[in-house]
């Protein structure tokens, strides 16, 4: 799922300064939406005009199909590797494909932030739950995973088919946040089956999912990724945004750099620049993706006292739920669960 | 020769036993830390492969496995370490993981673990093997785990300890180093008073250094005080000497001036010749005297100097005895000569200054002549054996009375009454024998005056003194 390849290059063309001829390029290999990126390529191209990004999108699954089958020769080349699905990020770096890095500042980022000098986690981002306002208006919002279970059940009819997710067969982000859940407890296994007693709607992503919310289709939207739902939700008023108090997972979404890049010198200044106070600050003001901390001003803030973030861990425990036989177990009872009612008579 | 710090000595060689040790901790160390390394981090993949095992199970007759979060989580504990795994039978293959992880040559699957150390995906690992038998509806057999981890954190662990022991090794060498210097110089600081107090000493203090307390230095400073001691007894025997010879001096001249005065005074020309005659004598006595001070002070020159060959004694006493034959022709002397030896090869030179050895033998007879009476018999005998040869001069005079010999060989103690005597003889006698190494020996002779009998060591180590 190649999407906007290249033309994000002729975009930072026709708004830079520089001329292309003598610029190098840099490819970055992203499953993260173009637009939220973008300020990020500009801000970086602003600061060292001799490079030019070429970004290339695609869905988490993708990225890490495309980063394993090919080599990294000069015709197809891969600089970086960014994306959410941080048990994939760390599956690749364990395999190999990362270049190690002693970069300035990296030995501030904190444990969960940062595997081997090589992978570097530069967002914090909550899942979330969206829902329909005017749906809600006459009800009290849950506040826990169990909540959240209870109500479905008990309002059965007003759920039916009002739910929507992440479809965790195709989604890796929706994979990390499911598999999350269950390490946290046994109620995230309660609330599946209850999602598939809702006969829960399964999607490939957080803006669908916000969309089909904002226009009633959906009430509520389930595990959907904080950061693009807080920003959707600033143009669709309907929209409600909601952060569980028990506990609420926090992906970091991780770059690394590819071990056979062409451009070394280049890939490590822009991830120097991802991780750096100016960076951050791009990705806090003008994009749609949440800053490591919350130090600055971004749309969490409001949120960041009450709600109690679990960020989760960048490491070879990710590797756990990769396991094929884990995974095909785990994929079995999920489907079982959710297409309960689906499958049922 | 090159003179070296005793200090930088003492220093160099501590440093090099330090050098030595640290070595030694090194080696120790580094074993050691390889060893507790590969021993905590073993640990790991231990519980790791356990936890794996105990969730292995059979499953519509196949044997599965699901890996527990936890195995991964334990080993995360080594945080920047790869991770790799494999669950399989034997015969089977692979049901999970890395399928083409490294095994063991004529690996047999055991419920014991194995570890080994092999390179995987471009980096030296260390794996484990551990299985477990299933037993199960329509399976039974071995499951079995492997497990490999990158070795980052048993290298950092590794390091750590070496660094940390190496640490404490180098603090306490630099310590020890520290307290040798001070040792070095504690116990230095004698011998640099002893300098310090030579070198501030007045050029005629030569009063004994103050003892000190450690023994080796105590030693050293008893020495030095012998040594100062030899010094000061000779300079004040010199300065005896010189008072003694400038005193010698103006007596004689003086007595030489007073009968001058006496002699132009006189009148009478018989009794004016007489006066003469005494002016000659006391000239003679003063020629005899310089003469024999420069003969001394010779001797004593030509000792510090060794001049030294071989010499025939029996040779050399007879041209003594003939010159000396010259010197007393009118006189009623007798002169008796022989040079005998036990055998006749016993003759042989022996290794010494002649002229200095010629002074003494003229001193002897002269000596002999001088304090014997007027109708005298002297006897000059070389006698040679196969060690030593010796002189013999016996005469017929008074002798010396026994207690007064060894005082007579002093400087400016004449014995005799008559004034012709120096009293200088017998001590230039008594300086070449010493310097010579040879025994002299004063005794009654059988003619009834002195006998001084002095015997030469053969060869050159007798000539040492």
């Amino acid at each position: 799922m190649r999407s906007l390849i290249a033309s994000i290059a002729v975009l930072v063309m026709l708004t830079g300064s520089a001329s292309a001829i003598d610029r190098k390029a840099l490819h970055i290999h992203s499953a993260t939406d173009t637009e939220a990126f973008l300020p990020i390529i500009k801000g970086f191209e602003a600061r060292y005009p001799e490079y030019v990004v070429e970004y290339s999108d695609y869905n988490t699954n993708d990225l890490y199909k495309r980063v394993t089958s090919t080599k990294a020769s000069s015709e197809e080349p891969i600089d970086i590797v960014i994306s959410p699905a941080m048990d994939l990020q760390v599956k690749l770096v364990n395999s190999g494909f990362a270049l190690k890095l002693n970069m300035v500042g990296s030995e501030e980022l904190p444990t969960w932030a940062k595997w081997r000098d090589e992978l570097f986690g530069f967002t914090l981002e909550p899942a979330a739950i969206v829902y329909n306002k005017e749906a809600f208006r006459e009800m009290e919002l849950p506040e826990t995973h169990s909540d959240l279970a209870s109500m479905i059940r008990d309002y059965g009819e007003m759920f039916d088919r009002r739910i929507g997710t992440y479809d965790i067969r195709s989604s890796g982000i929706g994979y990390l946040f499911a598999t999350q859940d269950a390490i946290q407890g046994a109620q995230a296994f309660r609330l599946t089956e209850s999602l598939g007693r809702a006969r829960a709607g399964l999607f490939c992503c957080t803006s669908t999912i916000v969309e089909k919310v904002a226009r009633g289709e959906l009430i509520l939207g389930y595990n959907v990724i904080g950061s693009y739902a807080l920003a959707a939700v600033e143009s669709n008023p309907d929209v409600g945004i909601l952060f569980l108090k028990d506990y609420t997972l926090a992906m970091s979404r991780s770059a690394f750099v590819h071990h056979s890049s062409q451009n070394k010198k280049g890939a490590r200044l822009f991830l120097e620049f991802l991780l750096s106070g100016q960076g951050q600050t791009v990705l806090a003001q003008n994009s749609a993706l949440l800053p490591r901390q919350y130090s600055t001003a971004t749309r969490f803030a409001p949120y960041a006292d009450t709600t109690p973030l679990v960020p989760i861990k960048i490491g070879p425990a990710l590797l756990t739920y990769l396991d094929g036989l884990k995974k095909s177990n785990f994929l079995e009872n999920w489907e079982a669960s959710i297409n309960w009612t689906n499958a049922g008579p | 020769m090159k003179q070296r710090s005793l200090r930088r000595r003492l220093l160099i060689g501590m440093g090099s036993a330090f050098v030595v040790i640290l070595s030694i901790i090194y080696i120790g160390l580094w074993t050691y830390a390889k060893e507790s390394a590969n021993q905590s981090y073993d640990r790991l993949l231990k519980s790791a492969a356990l936890s794996i095992l105990e969730r292995s199970f059979v499953s519509h007759g196949k044997p599965s496995v699901d890996i527990p979060y936890s195995a991964m989580e334990t080993l995360g504990l080594a945080p920047n370490d790869r991770v790799f795994y494999r669950v399989f039978t034997v015969t089977g293959g692979t049901i999970t993981g890395s399928d083409d992880l490294p095994l063991p040559d004529d690996y047999e699957p055991s419920s014991e673990p194995e570890f080994f150390d092999r390179s995987y995906s471009g980096e030296p690992m260390r794996f484990i093997v551990q299985a477990r038998y299933l037993r199960g509806a329509g399976y039974s057999g071995w499951v079995v785990v492997e497990l490999g981890q990158t070795r980052l954190a048993r290298s950092e662990l590794e390091f750590d300890l070496i660094q940390n022991g190496l640490g404490v090794a180098t603090l306490i060498t630099i310590v020890g180093l520290i307290f040798v210097w001070f040792g070095i110089n504690k116990a230095l600081h004698p011998l640099i008073g002893i300098e310090a107090e030579l070198r501030q000493r007045d050029t005629t203090d030569l009063t004994p250094l103050k003892p000190q307390s450690p023994r080796e230095v105590a030693s050293l400073i008893g020495s030095i005080n012998g040594f100062i001691e030899r010094l000061r007894k000779s300079l004040d025997h010199s300065q005896t000497f010189i008072a003694d010879v400038a005193h010698q001096t103006r007596t004689s001249l003086s007595t030489l001036q007073g009968q001058l005065e006496l002699a132009r005074e006189q009148d009478n020309l018989p009794e004016m010749r007489e006066r003469i005659s005494r002016v000659e004598d006391q000239t003679r006595r003063t020629i005899r005297l310089t003469n024999q001070l420069i003969s001394h002070a010779m001797v004593i020159h030509r000792a510090d100097n060794q001049v030294m060959q071989a010499v025939d004694l029996c040779q050399l006493a007879k041209d003594v005895l003939e010159q000396t034959l010259r010197d007393y022709m009118a006189s009623k002397v007798e002169f008796e000569f022989s040079c005998v030896g036990e055998e006749e090869e016993d003759l042989t030179p022996i290794w010494g200054d002649p002229i200095a050895i010629r002074e003494a033998l003229r001193n002897l007879l002269h000596n002999a002549v001088q304090h014997g009476p007027e109708i005298n018999h002297i006897e000059l005998r070389v006698a040679a054996d196969k060690g030593s040869v010796s002189v013999c001069v016996d005469d017929a005079g008074e002798g010396i009375p026994e207690d007064m010999r060894a005082a007579a060989l002093e400087r400016f103690r004449s014995l005799g009454e008559r004034r012709a005597n120096s009293g200088l003889g017998l001590s230039i006698v008594s300086a070449v024998a010493q310097t010579h190494g040879a025994e002299l020996v004063l005794t009654q002779s059988p003619l009834g005056g002195l006998r001084v009998s002095m015997r030469f060591k053969k060869g050159a180590d007798a000539c040492v003194a």
